[in-house]
């Protein structure tokens, strides 16, 4: 079933498109990753979803019902967490989880026992008392996550929830969505394309608000990645990149110190041993050699060069 | 009605936890008590003053001296406290985004507005009632007997008149998106509806501060008429600004 449905969105900011004609379907229980540069209008269009910013045409559906700007009725199935979510400062934790569990109307025995078990779920258990105000920008993130699945939301809305982390607060919040997976659908804006990999089953790239591409990581990655070849030589080679560069079965080439990627036109460059050829004729030394498992970071530099 | 009364909850607590109730009742408690001894004090301030053979004739205090201040003070003190204290109650949840985090809840529009006005009103009403109370009780021991019924109703203007500073700092409040903007366009609108339309005399009857100058003929005769129009002004104020904050509200984009 489809989760959330969104036909034609647009919305004009005085002379720019900030969204331009979005479509775009996601089924149930699915993770999408939505992807695209600084200002692609991945922001917007979260915040058009659930009912912040009106649209200025287009439609969008979430569990079957129509958003109507200014309406609250959707946000019940909905859980929302900002890239950097505010509360009041002078309650605690526990307070804040239990006034969002009034606001959805849960009973005292099930709000207490809902409110133990997130701050459970998100290692906040000991600070549960605590003012918020007291609270690190991974302990706010932890709690907003809290506070947006308190009604078990259908579809969770995170718009790039880890990118006021540092590398703890990331891992620990990835691993917080990686354990919501498969409860609900989960749409989150990210540029951090590396915990696209992580935790998404589906991405949609927007680049200068128009939707560039839509698919499932994998078919994505059976599509569209280049060929890619790392090789990790034994010394640093100052002239390599650029013999590299001029073999007519290389798209591209990058050197890092002693490792290479090599962008290569077909398999052939493999199964011919054309690139070992090369580096024994270059008389190189190759500690290790071998086909690179394309990543979200290569799929989106190349959709967006092709784009161009 | 859940939902309201959520919001409601919240708001007390809020005014309650961040001092502004604390702060209510230090600046009402101050009018309540200060304006009885001004009034008392005056006189012997006077007479020992020392002007170089020139004597002041001032005639002893009644309770009449202390209803001008307190009408006076509460006029002045009343108006910045409520405008300073109310100015951020939705523009601050704008600029510190708090307010995302709420509308993207299954709460109306009009439910948080009223939930704001309802809070902010019910403690200005029951802050500046036990003013007078204490105002009451203490001008009554050091002047002795004045009419009771005659000062409730005097309260009760006043009252509406702190409402409607109430609303209009409300109504900016939903509309800018800082406090400091909503204060001071509060303050401007308030000074105009409050006390510049006083001056016009067409219309200077249905003026929200008609009772600030003429409270002296409600005190001595208890005689309501002459109050209605401005009674009624202000009211139809109120109902049309928090009316008016409720639709603009829910036609609002929350910006980032």
């Amino acid at each position: 079933m489809v989760a959330i449905k969104i036909k034609h969105l647009t919305k004009n900011f005085a002379g720019f498109k900030a969204v331009d004609n979005l479509s775009l379907e996601l089924s149930e229980n699915r993770v999408l990753g939505f992807l695209g540069p600084n200002g692609a209008g991945k922001t917007t269009s979260l915040r058009m979803l659930v009912g912040l910013s009106r649209p200025t045409g287009g439609e969008i559906e979430i569990a079957g019902e129509k958003v109507i700007f200014g309406k609250s009725t959707v946000n019940k199935f909905v859980g929302y967490l900002p890239e950097r979510p505010s509360f009041y400062n002078w309650m605690t934790g526990r307070e804040y989880l239990g006034f969002v569990a009034d606001i959805f109307g849960l009973k005292d025995s099930e709000k207490r026992n809902r409110i133990t078990e997130l701050l459970k779920k998100v290692s906040l258990t000991a600070f549960g008392s605590k003012k918020i105000s007291t609270y690190s920008n991974g302990m706010k993130q932890r709690l907003g996550i809290a506070q947006a699945i308190i009604n078990n939301p259908k579809v969770l809305i995170m718009d790039e929830p880890v990118s006021a982390l540092d590398p703890i607060g990331r891992r620990e919040v990835l691993s917080i969505i990686n354990n919501l997976k498969k409860q609900m659908t989960i749409l989150l804006s990210t540029h951090i394309l590396s915990d696209v990999d992580r935790v998404c089953d589906d991405i949609a790239i927007l680049d200068r608000g128009k939707l560039i591409i839509s698919s499932s990581l994998e078919n994505l990655k059976a599509n569209y990645a280049s060929l890619i070849i790392e090789v990790e030589l034994d010394q640093d080679s100052p002239d390599i990149l650029k013999k590299i560069s001029k073999q007519p079965w290389v798209t591209k080439a990058e050197k890092n110190n002693q490792i290479i990627k090599i962008w290569i036109k077909d398999r052939e460059v493999m199964s011919k041993n054309i690139a070992l050829n090369f580096f024994a004729k270059e008389d190189v030394g190759v500690l290790n050699f071998g086909l690179k498992l394309p990543e979200v970071e290569d799929l989106f530099v190349s959709i967006l060069e092709g784009q161009k | 009605m859940r939902i309201f009364l959520t919001l409601f909850i919240k708001e007390s607590t809020e005014i309650f936890r961040s001092k502004k109730l604390l702060i209510l009742c230090i600046v009402f408690g101050f009018v309540a008590i200060s304006s009885p001894i001004i009034a008392k004090i005056i006189p012997d301030i006077f007479k020992n003053i020392n002007t170089n053979g020139i004597i002041f004739n001032i005639p002893d205090p009644t309770w009449k001296d202390a209803i001008d201040q307190f009408v006076k003070n509460t006029s002045q003190f009343g108006l910045i406290v409520v405008l300073f204290m109310f100015a951020g109650a939705i523009a601050d949840e704008k600029s510190k985004k708090t307010l995302e985090m709420l509308l993207t809840k299954p709460i109306s529009r009009t439910a948080y507005i009223f939930s704001k006005f309802f809070a902010g009103a019910f403690y200005i009403s029951t802050i500046f009632s036990l003013s007078g109370v204490v105002f009451y009780s203490y001008a009554n021991s050091l002047f002795g007997d004045f009419d009771l019924v005659n000062f409730i109703l005097l309260m009760l203007f006043l009252l509406i008149f702190l409402l409607t500073i109430f609303a209009i700092t409300l109504f900016f409040s939903t509309i800018s998106n800082s406090q400091i903007k909503a204060a001071g366009l509060a303050f401007v609108i308030s000074i105009v509806f409050t006390s510049v339309l006083g001056y016009i005399k067409a219309i200077s009857d249905y003026s929200p501060s008609y009772i600030i100058s003429n409270y002296k003929d409600l005190m001595t005769t208890g005689n309501l008429d002459q109050f209605l129009p401005s009674l009624y002004t202000s009211l139809a104020l109120i109902i049309a600004l928090v009316t008016l904050s409720i639709s603009l509200f829910s036609k609002q984009e929350i910006e980032r």
